[in-house]
Order: C-alpha cells, then sequence, then structure tokens
C-alpha cells in the first residue's frame, strides 16, 4: 500500500458510478452462482478423487511396509495416508498397530483413543486398545477393551475376530492366575462359538484345561471329535480329561485312537501308558476275581511304601521313630507298620473288605508324597490317578 | 429480419403476412412474459431498502467468498503435490529447490502483476475500512490467489487464512461497489466479506466473526453484525458442502484429571507469551530492514527465504507449508517433546523467513503450528518431570495453538472460541482461557504494540490500533460532575421563598422542577424580579426555557457533549430516581475533564 492507495480513496464512488444498475448485477450475481457452482464441483470432485487415490496408494505402501516388517516405513506411509483420509479408520488402526510394533505406545493409544472416541463400539479398535493396556499391565482398561471389544462392531467378513477377543482375554486372565474369571469367560465363548469350528474348540478345550475344568475340556474335545472323528489333537484332550476325571477306561479308548491317529506323537504314548498303568494298578475294576484285586492292593501297598521310603529320604527325615511319631511321613510310616500284618494273604482272604482299607492307606501316601516330593511316576502316578479319583479330587 | 424480407422469401405476400402474424402473436406473450417478469424483479430490487439489500449482499458475498476459499484450498494442495510430492516427508532435491523455485516466481508475480498482493490481508482489509472507502481492488483477489497458492503450496512456511480473508473482502467489495452502495454501506462491506473468507478458510464461523469485530471494525454493531454473521455462515456452509464438514483438527478425548492440571497450562501460558514475543520481535527486527534493502532485491528475497526453508526442511520437512497434517500428529502425540520444541523454533524461524521477504501468506496457519509445537513440548517436559501434574502432551499441544493464537495475533476473545471451533471440543475450554489470557497479558507487557499495528506501521500507514482504542478509558458524566451539589427549584414554590432558598447564588441559570418530570431553566435574574414585584407568585408561572436534555451519570461523556448544543448546562438525574437531580454539568466542566485526562 502506498501513494496509488492514496490517490484512490474516493476510487470506490468514482468506480461506483459505472453503468451497471444495482438489479443487473445482482441477477448476474446470482445467474453466476451456478456456473460457479458447477465449476468448484467437477474442481473438487477431482480433488476428492485424487486424495482418495493417494490415500489407498500409501496405504497399500503401508500395509506391504508391516508384512515385510518394516514398522518405521510402515508408519510414515500410513501417516501420509491418513493426511489424505483422516476419516480412514482402517488406516488409523493399522497405523496404530504400526507404532505399536515399533515401541511407540502412547502414540498407537492415541490413535486408538481418536478411534473410539469416534466410535466407542468399534471391534478392532477396542480389540487393539485391549492388547497395549496388556503391554502397559494396564489390567483394568484391558479387562474393560476385551470385553468393549467382543461386545462391539466388527465387519461381517470378521465374525470370527470378537470371539479370538474372547479367546485371548481367557488367555489372559490364566497367565493372571485367574482360572475362575477364564473359565467364566470360556464357557461363553464355547456356546458362542460355531460347533463346526475345530480350531475354536480345540483352542477352548485346551484353555479349560489350563483352567483347570477337565469336564468342559472333554465336552469340547467331543464336539471335535463329532465334526472330525480322526482329530488326533482331540483325541489326545478327550484322552486326558478323561483321565482327569477319572473315566480311565474311556481315556485309554480316546488315547489309544490318538496314538493310532499321530503314531510319533510321543506325549500321546505315554500319557496313554499312563492310563494303561492305571487300569493295571486299580483293584476295583468290575469282574476282577477277588485273587486279583486282592494281588493289586498287595502290589500297591507295596509300591506306596517304597514312594514314601524314597521320599522321606529325599527329604532326609528318618522313617523309624521311637517314641511319637513328629512328621507326616513318620505318621503314614506308623500307619503302614500297622497295615503290615494283615497284607497276608490268609488275612486278605479271610477279610476281603480289608482291600479298601490298604487302598485308603495307599491313596493318602501318594497324596501325601505328591504335596511333599512331587510328581511321581509311573506305577506311583497311576495310583495317584485313582486316589484322586476315589477321592473325588480329579480334575 | 424485416417483412418485406419474410415477404420474398416466402413468395407468397398474404401467406406470407399471416406466417409473421402467428408468429408475432406466438412470440409476444413469451415476450411480455419475461419483459413482465424483468420489471417485478427490477421493481423488487430497486424498492429494497439498503439493510435488507446489504444482508442479501452479504449471503452472496458469503457464497462467492466460500466458492473462492474452496478453490484456493484445492489450489494450494494441487501446487504441493506438484512441486512437493505427496509424501509428508518429500525427497530431498525436492524439498531444497520448491520453495526457492517458487519464491522465485511468486516474487516475479508479486512484482510485476499483482504488487498489492504483499503484505498482511488484515491490514489492507482495515486500510480498505478506515482509509479506502471499502475499495480492495478485485486484482489483489487474483493476486493473492494465485500466489499465495505458489508460495504455500512450494513449500513457504505461511497460511492460507489471511490470503482467504482478503479474498473475500475484495469479493465483497467488488459486489459492494457494483451494487452501489452507500459510502456507510460500501466500508462496511470489507469485513463482511472478510469473515466470509477467514470462516471458510478456518470452517469456524464463530471465531472468524470475532476475529473481524475484535481486529478489523473493533465495535459491535447491530446492522453490521447481521451481515457479518451471514456472510460468515454462508461460507462456511459452501465449503462444507464441497469439502466436508469435518473440523479442521481431529483430537483425542480430552479430559481435566484435576484442577491442579490448570497450574501446568498456567506455565504453557507464560511460555507461549514468551514466545510470542520472540516471534513478533523477529519479525519486527528482520522486515524493515529487509524492506530497506535495494529494490532489485526484492525479486530474490522470497528465493532465498526459501532456500533457507528448504534447508530447515531437509532436516525437519514439517516446518514447510502450512503444516495442518504435522499439527493433527502432535495432537496425536506423534512426537516427542524435544522434537516438538525443535519443530516450534524452526517454524519461527521459516516463517519468519517467508514472511519478512514479502512472499505473501498468512501468519494464523504458522500461529496454530508453532503454538501445538510448543504447548505439546511443555507438556511433554512437565509430563517428564511432574507426572501427575501434567495431562497428556497432546492436549497441551491443543491449548497451545490457543496460546499462541492470543499472545502472538493479540485476539483473546477469538483465541479462545477458535480453539473450540476449529477442534469441536468444548471440554478444552478452562485451561484455554487461563493459558490464553497469561500470553496476552505477557505479550502486552513486553511488546507494546500489536503485530498488525505494527505491521502497518512498517508499510507506512497509522492504521487505528483496536488493541489501543479497546484499552482506551472511556470519560463518563459523572467523571465531569462538580462535586457543588446543584439545587432545583419547584415549579408550585413562591418565588420569594426560592429566592430565600437559593441564597447568594453567582449563578446566572437556575434549574426548575417539572411537576411531571423534566428539567426546565430559569434566569436567575428573572426570578428575582418576579420575587421583588410578586413574591406570591409561584415558580412555575414564570417564563422558564426547557425542558432542557438530561443525562445520566453513567453515560459517556461523548453523548453529553453531542446534546449540549446551546444550552448552558444539562441536567443529570439519577436513574433509580428521574426526578432526583444528581447535579449539572456545563461545557467548561466537559472540557475540563477531557483536558485533565
Amino acid at each position: 500500500m502506498g501513494a496509488d492507495d492514496v490517490e484512490c480513496a474516493n476510487c470506490a464512488r468514482l468506480r461506483g458510478a459505472g453503468k451497471s444498475s444495482r438489479e443487473l448485477v445482482l441477477t448476474v450475481s446470482l445467474a453466476f452462482i451456478v456456473p460457479a457452482f458447477a465449476i468448484t464441483g467437477v474442481l473438487t470432485r477431482m480433488y476428492h478423487a485424487r486424495q482418495e487415490a493417494l490415500a489407498a496408494e500409501w496405504f497399500q505402501d503401508g500395509g506391504r511396509a508391516i508384512q515385510t516388517g518394516n514398522a518405521a516405513q510402515a508408519v510414515a506411509a500410513l501417516r501420509t495416508s491418513l493426511a489424505y483420509a483422516p476419516d480412514d479408520t482402517a488406516a488409523e488402526l493399522r497405523l496404530a498397530e504400526a507404532e505399536a510394533a515399533i515401541g511407540h505406545d502412547a502414540e498407537a493409544r492415541s490413535y486408538l483413543d481418536a478411534v473410539l472416541a469416534a466410535d466407542s463400539g468399534n471391534g478392532a479398535a477396542n480389540l487393539a486398545r485391549a492388547r497395549l493396556a496388556v503391554r502397559e499391565q494396564n489390567i483394568p482398561d484391558a479387562l474393560r477393551y476385551y470385553h468393549n471389544a467382543f461386545y462391539g462392531e466388527w465387519p461381517d467378513s470378521e465374525v470370527n475376530r470378537p470371539l479370538q477377543a474372547r479367546l485371548e482375554l481367557s488367555q489372559f486372565l490364566l497367565d493372571r492366575g485367574e482360572s475362575a474369571d477364564a473359565e467364566a469367560e470360556l464357557i461363553s465363548l464355547a456356546a458362542a462359538a460355531p460347533p463346526n469350528d475345530v480350531e475354536m474348540h480345540l483352542r477352548v478345550g485346551e484353555l479349560f484345561f489350563r483352567a483347570g475344568s477337565p469336564r468342559h475340556a472333554l465336552d469340547e474335545f467331543r464336539l471335535v471329535l463329532q465334526t472330525a472323528p480322526e482329530n488326533a489333537y482331540a483325541l489326545k484332550g478327550a484322552g486326558s480329561a478323561c483321565l482327569q476325571l477319572g473315566s480311565f477306561s474311556e481315556a485309554e479308548r480316546y488315547l489309544a485312537q490318538a496314538g493310532r491317529a499321530a503314531p510319533d506323537d510321543t506325549a500321546t504314548q505315554e500319557t496313554l501308558n499312563e492310563a494303561q498303568n492305571v487300569l493295571e494298578a486299580d483293584p476295583f475294576i468290575r469282574g476282577l476275581s477277588e485273587e486279583t484285586k486282592q494281588r493289586r492292593a498287595q502290589a500297591a501297598f507295596q509300591t506306596a511304601v517304597a514312594r514314601l521310603h524314597a521320599c522321606a529320604a529325599m527329604l532326609g527325615q528318618p522313617l523309624d521313630s521311637s517314641s511319637a511319631p513328629a512328621t507326616d511321613l513318620q505318621a503314614a510310616d506308623a500307619r503302614v507298620q500297622a497295615m503290615t500284618p494283615l497284607l497276608a494273604d490268609a488275612q486278605m482272604r479271610a477279610h476281603p473288605g480289608q482291600i479298601t482299607d490298604v487302598m485308603d492307606l495307599v491313596f493318602d501316601i501318594e497324596k501325601l508324597t505328591v504335596s511333599k516330593c512331587g510328581e511321581p511316576q509311573g506305577t506311583d502316578l497311576a495310583l495317584l490317578h485313582l486316589a484322586q479319583a476315589a477321592h473325588g479330587t480329579g480334575q | 429480419m424485416n417483412a418485406d424480407q419474410t415477404t420474398g422469401a416466402t413468395g407468397d405476400g398474404a401467406s406470407g403476412d399471416a406466417v409473421i402474424r402467428d408468429r408475432e402473436t406466438s412470440a409476444r406473450p413469451e415476450r411480455s412474459r419475461v419483459i413482465r417478469l424483468w420489471n417485478a424483479w427490477r421493481h423488487h430490487v430497486l424498492t429494497l431498502r439498503e439493510n435488507p439489500l446489504f444482508l442479501l449482499l452479504a449471503v452472496l458475498i458469503g457464497t462467492f467468498s466460500g466458492l473462492a476459499v474452496v478453490c484456493f484450498r484445492v489450489a494450494i494442495d494441487w501446487t504441493r503435490w506438484w512441486m512437493l510430492g505427496s509424501a509428508l516427508a518429500p525427497p530431498s532435491w525436492r524439498v531444497l529447490l520448491s520453495p526457492a523455485v517458487g519464491g522465485l516466481v511468486v516474487a516475479l508475480l508479486v512484482i510485476y502483476l499483482f504488487p498489492r498482493s504483499r503484505g498482511s490481508g488484515v491490514n489492507q482489509t482495515k486500510a480498505a475500512v478506515y482509509v479506502f472507502d471499502g475499495y480492495v481492488p478485485f486484482r489483489t483477489v487474483i493476486g493473492k490467489f494465485v500466489c499465495c497458492a505458489l508460495a504455500i503450496g512450494s513449500g513457504h512456511s505461511l497460511g492460507p487464512e489471511d490470503p482467504s480473508l482478503q479474498m473475500g473482502a475484495g469479493i465483497a467489495s467488488l459486489l459492494g461497489r457494483r451494487m452501489r452502495l452507500s459510502q456507510e454501506k460500501l466500508r462496511l462491506i470489507a469485513p463482511v466479506g472478510a469473515a466470509a473468507g477467514l470462516a471458510a478458510a478456518f470452517n469456524a464461523p464463530i471465531a472468524a466473526v470475532l476475529f473481524v469485530i475484535e481486529e478489523v471494525i473493533g465495535v459491535w454493531s447491530g446492522g453490521t453484525l447481521g451481515a457479518i454473521i451471514l456472510s460468515a455462515v454462508s461460507s462456511v456452509v459452501v465449503m462444507r458442502w464441497f469439502l466436508g464438514s469435518a473440523p479442521l483438527f481431529r483430537i483425542p478425548a480430552f479430559r481435566l484429571q484435576s484442577p491442579l492440571e490448570l497450574l501446568a497450562y498456567a506455565v504453557l501460558g507464560i511460555t507461549g507469551g514468551a514466545a510470542s514475543i520472540l516471534f513478533m520481535r523477529l519479525i519486527a527486527y528482520l522486515r524493515p530492514r529487509l524492506m530497506a534493502w535495494p529494490r532489485w532485491t526484492q525479486i530474490v528475497q522470497p528465493a532465498a527465504a526459501g532456500l533457507l526453508i528448504g534447508l530447515i526442511g531437509l532436516k525437519l520437512p514439517q516446518v514447510m507449508g502450512a503444516g495442518y497434517p504435522y499439527i493433527n500428529q502432535a495432537l496425536h502425540g506423534d512426537f516427542t517433546w524435544r522434537l516438538l520444541l525443535l519443530l516450534g523454533a524452526a517454524k519461527i524461524l521459516a516463517t519468519s523467513f517467508s514472511f519478512v521477504s514479502g512472499t505473501p501468506g498468512g501468519m494464523f496457519a504458522p500461529t496454530l503450528f508453532i503454538g501445538a509445537m510448543i504447548g505439546g513440548a511443555v507438556g511433554g517436559l512437565e509430563q517428564h518431570f511432574f507426572h501427575g501434574l501434567a495431562g497428556s502432551e497432546a492436549a497441551f499441544a491443543l491449548v497451545g495453538m490457543g496460546t499462541m493464537f492470543a499472545g502472538f495475533l493479540r485476539t483473546p476473545i477469538t483465541s479462545v472460541f477458535l480453539v473450540v471451533e476449529i477442534t469441536g471440543n468444548y471440554s478444552i475450554i478452562l485451561p484455554v482461557m487461563i493459558s490464553n489470557m497469561l500470553a496476552y497479558f505477557i505479550s502486552r507487557r513486553y511488546q507494546k504494540v500489536p503485530l498488525f499495528d505494527m505491521l502497518s506501521r512498517q508499510d507506512g500507514m497509522m492504521l487505528p490500533s483496536l488493541e489501543e482504542v479497546r484499552e482506551q478509558r472511556i470519560l463518563r458524566v459523572e467523571d465531569a460532575l462538580p462535586e457543588s451539589q446543584a439545587v432545583a427549584l419547584a415549579a408550585n414554590e413562591k418565588s420569594a421563598q426560592a429566592l430565600e432558598r437559593l441564597g447568594p447564588t453567582t449563578e446566572p441559570w437556575l434549574v426548575v422542577a417539572e411537576r411531571a418530570g423534566g428539567w426546565r431553566l430559569l434566569a436567575a435574574e428573572e426570578l428575582r424580579q418576579h420575587a421583588a414585584e410578586s413574591p406570591e407568585l409561584i415558580v412555575g408561572e414564570i417564563p422558564t426555557r426547557g425542558p432542557i436534555p438530561s443525562v445520566y451519570p453513567d453515560q459517556p461523556l461523548e453523548e453529553a457533549l453531542r446534546l449540549m448544543g446551546d444550552w448552558p448546562f444539562l441536567a443529570v438525574t439519577s436513574r433509580v430516581n428521574p426526578y432526583r437531580l444528581e447535579g449539572l454539568i456545563s461545557l467548561d466542566n466537559i472540557l475540563h475533564t477531557y483536558r485533565a485526562s
């Protein structure tokens, strides 16, 4: 602005005194709106199309970078994509994922919070936010976002994602040792999962196991076996569940089938052996002769006594005490001493009901030694299974 | 074509005439209907009084300004894609060359084609209001559009809001002139367009209206306010129609966790105030020196500034252009506090280079950028040292935008509403108010002349400083009221009694209270005469002059001066009891008060 402008101080009036009339100017202005809108419309349509193309291009670049494990490059690309399509939730989610991958948890959280501020029911954003909360050890937030995730909205193409969110939550609870809560989540998940979803039911069954609920685990594996009768994993799971539940014959049947379906699986073979050991050691199986029952009870007694002695030796606690028993092991040994005379064949034959007393002592010893000296092997393990089944503590 | 020609063409005179008659009779009603419509329209427009016409015009101005701003934004982005590419972090050679080349082309355009597109659009609009009868040349609109799109798109650190404001003013001025508005309306038309341009640029009609009132016209006038609001709303509607209604920035949810956080925001206010002073002083120092350089250097100054910006951009490409995507990133906590601080400082430098070199473009977007970065940095720093006291960095970045706006542009009310409007988040208002006001007061305390006033003075114009106007003390009637108690005579009082009650007085005029309210003047000499001749005569029967105008103690003194006319004094009455005389003020009292102030 300078001298020219000062000279023009009255220009307005001079210029205004043109020939055009007010009504003509108004008419022309109003008429000009239509082509002006049309031209602007064409321009902005081209502009938006270009923006969308750029957004898509950078989004794809970001996706490729994530796939190749270059999260930093993915972040740069996805940020650019978002600059062109700020409303693109998918880009925001993917960017949050990339940010989290390079340890930028705060940035990832910020993007996810922005998505959730606009759409609090977004299932994917809630799930990602829950994972972040898990990483940050923010348990209340993790639980809240996991719940929001599986009650949230998911695209039709991702119907399984809410179930996976619940599965993740169950696993998270189990990792934290909250088995009861985990079991509750798993029960809901088992009910919601489609019956023919083999993978999901296998996973749920496995988690039921971890939650200490073999009965529910068995239901899950049986469900799988209805769809896939030869599924080795389901057979093995069902066998293990039966073993824990005290259904030893059924366990042997499932495990034998599993062994046939996966002959190279040594773990299955070991579990099968375990089941067979139980069946061989159990004196209470129906149809056994009295003599066999007696022999099995005597053998069990010998095994338990050997275990008791081994455990006492391991702990450095002598069992022979002249005074009153001072330890649990000594008390058990005292009962062994009292029981030994009654184990003579004649005595046993004369008192068949005595087998129950013998086995009660055997079970008590096995349970005592497992608490003092850890998990047993072989026949001791079989006897422990029997003890647990007999006292209803089998899982 | 006349009748003869038609006849010749048909070859048959009688039938030709019939054809013509038929055509004329069928065309006549059509033509006459159009003429009737046109006449009715003319009649409506011509009989439209200027105020309704002004409002109609405001809508038109808003519509065209909105369209212009939409095209302007599109042009800036196309230029950017063309010159810098689509990546947020462009390749080095583009970063280095683009602003320098852009600066050179812009300099040539400004010098040879659009000389008036240099400088601040706000000041040019103010000049239109106060100096040029609302005249803003349309060439400036074109110049601003082309030059600013090129400058901002090529990476110069400037914003599109100030040019948008001036484009709106220019469109308004053109329409006002063509519509042959009265001089009074023409003077007011530029701010109407300015509000429209700014509203569309920020997608924030309230802030635009407030800015124009706070910075351009300085007063809340009912007539102007209606037009300004209408134009702002129209332009925003048009802008949203084409570009969508999403707010300028997308921010995460914000919640004030504890009132103690406000202390942390107060620290931001102080820092923002200091940064504003630094930024202003840098411009105040550099601009007049560069303007004093030989004329030929004006061609290379924008290119040189562009080169410097390119050098900064090699390390920090975020400082190039308006920087909105990066503000968004700061609002999402994407940067560490160290980087935020660096970006804030770099942007102050880059914007100063661009602006003082004469490259056309605005300061609004850079101000928001600097505010967001400094805000985020302060937030990060406070979080680092006082973890429980400060909120998220993003919230600080958000508040920082308003803080810098208040401190640097010195529009405190606009700064508060702008943040709320451009983010669509109301819950931030408390920290924004505290931080903005602190920055504003610090900036005022240490930088007496506001930015826009400083720029206009550097350009050799003494435009009114609206901040000074706002700060001026208004003298009121009570300030001029003499301490001595005024005595009023009652109309039903006997003249002798009245004279006795008055006692010895040298006043030539006395005041008589009318029964129905109001006050009249009685010459003291006349009262004395009547009291001597007929002491029983009541005062109301003595001839008086009046009624004299009355004012209230809280009214501006200016109003009293206007009412004074030839009266020797005005009656000052109480607002709660109009029959009670608070005192009398004379012209001498008023002038004495003005002199003493």
